[in-house]
């Protein structure tokens, strides 16, 4: 299994956890619930895709 | 003294024509360095044009506007650019080195070479004039 996969773990969460995260309540960091979430989606496509980036055989030639 | 902004665009490109002088004294000038500067920009460079790119008219008015009228739909708009970077990561580096192979410079170039078809590439150029001019002044 490529490690390429992990890209899933974002777009699952914005597409389909979005879904649950739609809601007003609880404020967090003054942010509405499903705000904060689309601002931890965010974050959270930043780090899988480091980490992708990092471990993808493909980067590792010199290009 | 309401002549002081002529004489600041004046200036200005006054020294944007200088520099251009000077520039092409050291540097040979053809349509790659043009286009995409010899293909010579690095990695950091690259990213700090991409996040340019992105913040646009809609970001602070068309974005702010959006999700006063409509509330929480509006978050679509940060959900969009997560996707396409994580697209971007499968679709941008082939094409990137498929046009470094072949030197070439432009959306049109790749679609004449790769399907082999110089009408494609004459259909595709004004789209992609269009949409370059379109999402620079509309899309987040």
């Amino acid at each position: 299994m490529s490690v390429r996969t992990l890209a899933w773990i974002p777009i699952l969460c914005i597409f389909v956890g979005v879904v649950f995260a739609n809601r007003t309540y609880p404020i967090v960091l003054g942010m509405p619930f499903l705000f904060f979430y689309m601002v931890a989606c965010i974050i959270l496509t930043s780090l899988v895709m480091a980490i992708v980036y990092a471990l993808d055989p493909a980067n590792r030639k010199g290009e | 003294m309401t002549s002081a902004p002529l004489v600041i665009i004046a200036v200005t490109i006054a020294i944007a024509f200088v520099l251009a002088l000077l520039s092409r004294a050291k540097k040979r000038m053809d349509l790659e360095q043009w286009a995409v500067g010899g293909r010579g920009f690095g990695a950091l460079f690259v990213f700090l044009l991409l996040a340019g790119e992105i913040y646009t008219t809609f970001t602070f008015l068309g974005g702010s506007g959006w999700a006063y009228g409509t509330g929480g739909p509006a978050a679509y708009i940060l959900a969009y650019g997560a996707v396409a970077y994580v697209l971007s990561y499968f679709l941008l580096p082939p094409i990137w080195r498929y046009a470094k192979e072949r030197q070439l410079l432009s959306q049109p170039d790749f679609f004449t070479a790769q399907f082999g078809s110089r009408v494609l590439g004459a259909l595709v150029a004004p789209g992609s004039t269009a949409d370059s001019w379109l999402s620079s002044r509309t899309s987040s």
